[in-house]
């Protein structure tokens, strides 16, 4: 799926002793293609998050568009939105992002759920066994390891099959084994036809994307050149 | 994997929250349900002891005792008797404005004869009978014979056992509905059988009646007023004209009862609404407080497809859940507690208590599970809106 970003900026306003407008991300415009891993470089406060967040639908820009196949996404209301996003968008947030009331299993299966599709139960356990979850299905999530659950919600991304997966520091505070794994999969996934967009500081994400951007204080920049040095 | 189990998993994945909230709309379906059935009972004894009087004035020696123990039978069954010369009964039916006269005679029943504790007996005259007649043809359509008797509802005897009553076999016919008051307590039977009684314990010598012959005594004497006299005026007209008589309007007798019952409804009352109030309060502060907790929960149900509409939905699912288990338990917790204990709230109160009927339980427990109801999906609402409506991005961006 085809997504293109035109012009998009989003500021909000602080609140604190004096409330002031924050520039989160300054005007910008941008592509992403199906097939590639596209990673978005940029330190903390760089608006990088707020960028992927618009992108994938979950906050509306203060101006311009998302388009994905040239549908603007933030003309459809919130439950349109929501049924867009639920069937075409995985998401794979910052940080410990399962359901703790819910196992492996369950929080593998939600999107599905939501969607009211049925995973035949051969695809779950090839999903499993590509994260590495296959013996821990019965788990709750606190029962497992960062790299563990960081892999579960990279595995609930994929579940629904979506021709978009954004994936926000997804290998943040993991070790190399792990960041190496979780870097493979999303390239592999990327060229199975998905369109994936990750914002990392992890210089190397730089070795496994096909497409590289830098973000500086909400500005973004297509970056070329030697991957290593770029990131 | 169902999305309809969602709101189930989480909180039986939390037990302690869970049980909390359960436990404060458990208190609230107490308040609320047993509240409105305590009242009610009262009510409906305050009701049930008016009908069951049925005479409008009643006359008792002029003892200052008599009238202190009337009441003391009729409403906490505590059992008593007095006599008065039974000619009082003509004196007081040539009384301007008396329509009906009928005497009854009470009797106590000798320690632990017949019953674990002294009862009542009660003896009325079948052919004068105005009061005591049309509530016992509820259970009795016969005429009583020798020695044959009536029992209240609180006594263990059933129809067909005999009771010794003064070393006297006496038969129990029939038993009568509960009415909440001392009458529950009491036996009725007709007034040769009193009289027998009587004779009985005199024989044994226990005699309640020292100079007099039973056949010259009556208790008190029943009066209806006719249509269009004043019935304080006719109760003046029979203290002035009869003498060593008290005549008591039976609404006057009940005042204070009824000052009473109305005084401990209230209270009822407000402790209900208070604790409705509170509990409302408490289930406010506890979903808000969750919201706050539970911020990024929802912000990453969120990134997975959830509307707003179906998050507040899910916030909605979870307090109906535990409201409803909260009216269960609160139903079964008052149905195993208010119940049981009608007739010790009625000696402890000394207040004529009558617990309403089935259908009337289940219309206040309905009425009570729809105010926990929405009291629960009232308290959740902000909750479900804050929730619902959270910035998502501005929770996930933490760390950016």
């Amino acid at each position: 799926m085809n997504i293109i970003a035109e012009n998009i900026s989003k500021s909000y306003i602080k609140k604190g002793r004096k409330k002031r407008q924050v520039t989160a991300v300054k005007t910008t415009s941008a592509e992403f293609d199906s097939g590639k891993l596209t990673v978005i470089f940029g330190r903390s406060g760089s608006g990088k998050t707020t960028l992927l967040n618009i992108l994938s639908g979950l906050i509306k820009p203060t101006s311009g568009s998302v388009k994905y196949e040239n549908k603007d996404i933030f003309t459809l209301n919130d439950g349109e939105l929501s049924k867009f996003r639920a069937e075409n968008i995985g998401y794979i947030p910052q940080g410990q992002s399962s359901l703790g009331a819910l196992t492996v299993l369950e929080n593998l299966l939600l999107p599905a759920a939501l969607i009211g599709k049925i995973i035949p139960d051969n695809e779950v356990e090839e999903i499993l066994k590509t994260v590495g979850l296959e013996n821990l299905k019965d788990a709750y999530p606190n029962e497992l390891s960062g790299g563990e659950l960081r892999r579960l919600a990279i595995a609930r991304a994929l579940v629904n099959k979506p021709s978009v997966i954004f994936a926000d520091e997804p290998t943040n505070d993991l070790d190399d084994e792990n960041t190496q794994m979780i870097f493979e999969l999303l390239k592999k996934t990327a060229e199975q036809g998905t369109a994936v967009i990750a914002v990392t500081h992890d210089s190397t994400a730089a070795d496994f994307a096909h497409k590289i951007y830098r973000m500086d204080a909400g500005v973004l920049t297509k970056q070329e050149g030697i991957k290593r040095e770029i990131a | 994997m169902k999305l309809k189990t969602l709101p189930l998993k989480n909180l039986v994945k939390k037990p302690f929250r869970t049980g909390a909230l359960v436990l404060i709309a458990a208190l609230m379906t107490i308040a609320l349900f047993g509240g409105s059935v305590a009242a009610a009972s009262m009510k409906n004894g305050l009701e049930s002891l008016e009908q069951r009087l049925g005479a409008d004035i009643i006359v008792v020696p002029e003892d200052a005792e008599a009238k202190f123990e009337l009441e003391n039978m009729l409403l906490q069954g505590t059992p008593g008797y007095f006599y008065m010369d039974k000619s009082i009964e003509e004196q007081i039916a040539s009384i301007e404005g008396v329509e009906l006269t009928s005497p009854q005679y009470f009797l106590v029943s000798a320690n632990a004869e017949c019953c674990s504790v002294q009862v009542q007996i009660i003896g009325f005259d079948e052919d004068s009978d105005f009061s005591i007649k049309p509530w016992l043809k509820q259970c009795y359509d016969g005429k009583l014979g020798e020695n044959e008797i009536i029992v209240g509802s609180s006594l263990s005897t059933k129809v067909g056992h005999t009771l010794k009553l003064y070393g006297v076999d006496c038969k129990a016919v029939g038993k009568l509905d509960a009415t909440g008051t001392g009458l529950d307590t009491a036996i009725y039977t007709t007034p040769e059988t009193v009289r027998t009684l009587i004779k009985a314990s005199m024989e044994k010598g226990i005699g309640v009646l020292s100079k007099q012959s039973p056949d010259d005594v009556i208790s008190s004497v029943y009066i209806k007023v006719k249509d269009g006299y004043d019935i304080s005026q006719v109760a003046g007209e029979i203290n002035l004209h009869v003498d060593g008589v008290e005549a008591v309007r039976t609404r006057s007798m009940i005042t204070g009862t009824a000052d009473r019952l109305s005084a401990i409804s209230g209270s009822i009352g407000i402790i209900k609404n208070a604790v409705w109030i509170l509990a409302a309060v408490i289930l406010t502060a506890a979903f808000s407080v969750l919201a706050g907790v539970r911020r990024r929960e929802f912000a990453i149900m969120r990134t997975i497809g959830f509307s707003r509409r179906q998050l507040g939905a899910e916030v909605f699912s979870e307090s109906t859940i535990i409201c409803v288990v909260g009216i269960i338990a609160g139903i079964l917790l008052t149905a195993v507690t208010v119940f049981p204990f009608g007739s010790l709230i009625e000696q402890r109160t000394g207040l004529p208590y009558l617990s309403p009927d089935v259908f009337s339980d289940i219309r206040y427990a309905v009425i009570a599970a729809a105010a926990v109801l929405l009291t629960g999906v009232i308290s959740s609402a902000y909750s479900a809106y804050s929730l619902s409506r959270a910035d998502t991005g501005n929770i996930l961006r933490e760390g950016d």
